[in-house]
């Protein structure tokens, strides 16, 4: 088959992606890597603005620098600023109230990887180059962006995305916190990508083993279980062996940016909870 | 309703021609305080404030409310610091409600300095009312003649106004309740029996403003129904089931209120809107205390939601708010917005609804929406300003010359914004409590 995985080079998620697909020797692999640096010169300020209240001198100064050269309309600075400082999302609607992931993990592959880099994941660019390729799959592994329909229709089977969440019971974002909130079981879900947001055909559901766990322990474990649903999904479907299901939307609720008030009930929530 | 009704021709601008009104307070306002020309580039600017504990902002915003009372020496509450003409005329409607406010503060904040002083005010501003209701019970609306200014005569309307009438009755009953002083209690029964008596059989009272029922008219149901809590006079509760239910017919499927502008064939404010959806919270929450059912919560959370999408989504942005999420001033039936500027009383209107819609439905999308919005506000507070007209304060709209109330710091926007800010010190406090 030919995988086309969308996601940047330097996510963790994406390397623990890469590094597992050696078990595939058969598929041929393509990495998309959307570097979407979409910020207008009012965004740039509100950043510079929002981490000058929080952050020392040092972190001021560089993320000033990083602004300055993000706002720089050339791509090449922008992809050399990404490729020099390893930095693999710097969407502040992203990034703001989450933690970031971090991983020592390298990437250590042995087969041949295609990359592209891409300023727009349903740009025509995209579309064209996806369509030149002709890929069976589409794995989703680090993207920040909506998929759209003209990007949707091209795989032969279809895209797949696993959503750090229980599906259809917590769409859109931070589910892994309104999901800690809520005192719900913890888990990840494995879907066909449709046209609305985690609404489409459901794979299969993963559940976070039961235990005390902190918050960042909660989100390296659900790290792993992204990278391992993805790896899943492609031998299941390598097999012809699975059956998707679709959601009941009414079942669930779209959630929302979480604020950092909310987080840090997160933690003391999952500080204090009581094991079985 | 709150500020906007005024009278003469300034109500006429701001009523039909609001952008004119803008002009003519950049023609007349006074330029050379250097606090207004600051106010105005920070906006240009879009200069936020430091963000600090609720309760730093709710004392400062407290304070505006005392340098506004004492800027008049009677008692009551001016409805604004504006840019032409420094500190207005009193406004029994608001300076109404603003006791409410500041006895609520009282309970979430027991043991604050300011506490001996909001009661000694909050009773300053009961007496003022209570001398100047009428003899049938009801209140004046708009700006209480008091100034002799020029600009002050052209805001004054000497019409009875049921909305304004109920909204005083929310200030009376809540220093009845810490004071236990009966004059208050009975001034709020004389108010009560005066809005049964000029309901209409349909439930919205003619007595609205610009004699026109509207949608919002529920809020005064609110207040019946607080007022049949302490006298259980049916009276009271059959009226107020009444206005809620000619309103709901008012509400379309996608949570729109039709008839909720204050002013004739325009989009209502968004300070409109959070009335209705408050009261419809507040109906809901009485009702079931009194075992009597009711579709009321539905019927706020279907705006609510909407609203709470509207917010997150970014589809309405705005030169000023790429940041964050954007509220406009005003929307249309099919929520759609073309202003370009938030009404901030409007906004912290809505960051309550969502406060209290989590209290009853434990839903974190509220709660982590009001707490975001209720940030937002609080950036665009400035507690630092030599202008005791302007610190601590919050403006009619942001930027300062967006035409719902252009060059103004209002009352009901301060008023709101502590409103907001109790209740989500309150929740957190429980939230927070629970996990110790």
């Amino acid at each position: 088959m030919k995988i086309v995985i969308i996601g940047l080079k330097n996510h963790p998620a994406t390397i623990k992606l890469l590094n597992k697909l050696t078990i595939f020797p058969q598929h041929t692999f393509y990495l998309l890597q959307p570097i979407k640096i979409p910020y207008s010169p009012k965004e740039i300020a509100y950043l510079i603005r929002k981490n000058s209240q929080q952050d020392t001198i040092g972190i001021k100064i560089n993320r000033f620098y990083a602004n300055l050269l993000f706002h720089n309309p050339g791509f090449i600075l922008k992809l050399a600023y990404y490729l020099h400082f390893n930095k693999f999302n710097d969407n502040p609607q992203q990034t703001e109230n989450s933690e970031e992931y971090e991983t020592t993990d390298k990437l250590s592959i042995s087969y041949p990887l295609y990359e592209k880099y891409v300023q727009n994941v349903n740009s025509k660019k995209t579309e064209s180059w996806l369509k030149n390729i002709g890929p069976d799959l589409i794995i989703c592994s680090s993207n920040g962006s909506i998929i759209r329909k003209n990007i949707i229709v091209i795989p032969r089977i279809g895209i797949i995305n696993t959503h750090p969440g229980i599906l259809p019971k917590y769409r859109g974002m931070n589910p892994i916190e309104y999901t800690i909130l809520n005192g719900d079981p913890i888990g990840a879900t494995t879907y066909f990508i449709d046209e609305g947001i985690d609404t489409g055909k459901i794979l299969f559901t993963t559940l976070l083993e039961s235990g005390k766990f902190s918050y960042n322990d909660v989100k390296k474990r659900i790290l792993d279980i992204l990278v391992d649903s993805n790896v899943r999904a492609i031998e299941l479907i390598e097999t012809g062996k699975f059956e998707s299901s679709t959601q009941k939307l009414n079942a669930g609720k779209q959630y929302f940016p979480i604020d950092r008030e909310l987080i840090a009930i997160c933690r003391c929530k999952l500080a204090q909870k009581k094991i079985d | 309703m709150s500020s906007d009704t005024t009278g003469g021709f300034i109500y006429e601008l701001y009523s039909y021609h609001p952008r004119i009104a803008v002009l003519f307070h950049l023609v007349t306002g006074r330029w050379n305080h250097l606090s207004h020309i600051k106010a105005v580039v920070n906006d240009l600017f879009d200069d936020r404030q430091s963000i600090f504990d609720n309760q730093i902002h709710i004392n400062g915003a407290i304070q505006w409310i005392f340098n506004a009372q004492d800027s008049l020496k009677t008692g009551g509450i001016p409805a604004d610091y504006c840019f032409t003409w420094g500190w207005s005329n009193p406004y029994p409607e608001t300076s109404g409600y603003i006791i409410y406010s500041l006895i609520n503060y009282l309970n979430v904040f027991p043991e604050s300095e300011m506490n001996d002083e909001i009661i000694q005010r909050s009773i300053w501003i009961g007496d003022w009312l209570l001398s100047i209701q009428n003899d049938n019970g009801s209140y004046y609306e708009g700006l209480h003649a008091e100034k002799k200014n020029l600009l002050h005569k052209n805001m004054i309307i000497q019409r009875e106004s049921a909305f304004e009438t109920a909204q005083i009755i929310a200030g009376l009953l809540s220093l009845y309740k810490k004071t236990h002083d009966n004059k208050y209690l009975d001034a709020s029964i004389k108010s009560g029996d005066w809005l049964i008596k000029t309901q209409e059989t349909e439930g919205y009272w003619n007595l609205s403003h610009q004699n026109k029922p509207r949608s919002y008219d529920v809020y005064i149901g609110w207040r019946l129904l607080e007022l049949y809590q302490i006298v259980p006079n049916p009276d009271y509760l059959y009226s107020a089931i009444k206005v809620f239910d000619w309103a709901s017919e008012l509400q379309k499927e996608n949570g729109f209120f039709l008839e909720c502008s204050h002013l004739i064939n325009r989009d209502p404010w968004t300070h409109g809107i959070g009335y209705t959806v408050e009261a419809y919270i507040e109906a809901y929450v009485i009702l079931k205390r009194l075992n009597i059912e009711s579709n009321y919560l539905s019927i706020a959370q279907r705006t609510a939601d909407t609203l709470l999408k509207l917010y997150h989504i970014r589809g309405f942005k705005s030169i000023y708010y790429q940041d964050k999420g954007f509220i406009p001033a005003s929307f249309n039936e099919n929520w759609e917005s073309k202003v370009k500027f938030m009404h901030l009383s409007g906004c912290a209107q809505i960051a309550l609804c969502w406060l209290k819609l989590f209290e009853i439905t434990r839903d974190y999308r509220y709660l982590n929406a009001g707490i975001k919005l209720n940030k937002d506000i609080k950036s665009i507070q400035n507690l630092h300003s030599n202008n005791k007209g302007i610190r601590g304060g919050i403006k009619g709209s942001h930027p300062i010359w967006g035409f719902s109330s252009p060059f103004r710091f209002t009352n009901h926007s301060v008023k709101f914004f502590i409103d907001s800010l109790l209740e989500e010190s309150l929740i957190m406090k429980k939230e927070r409590g629970e996990l110790l």
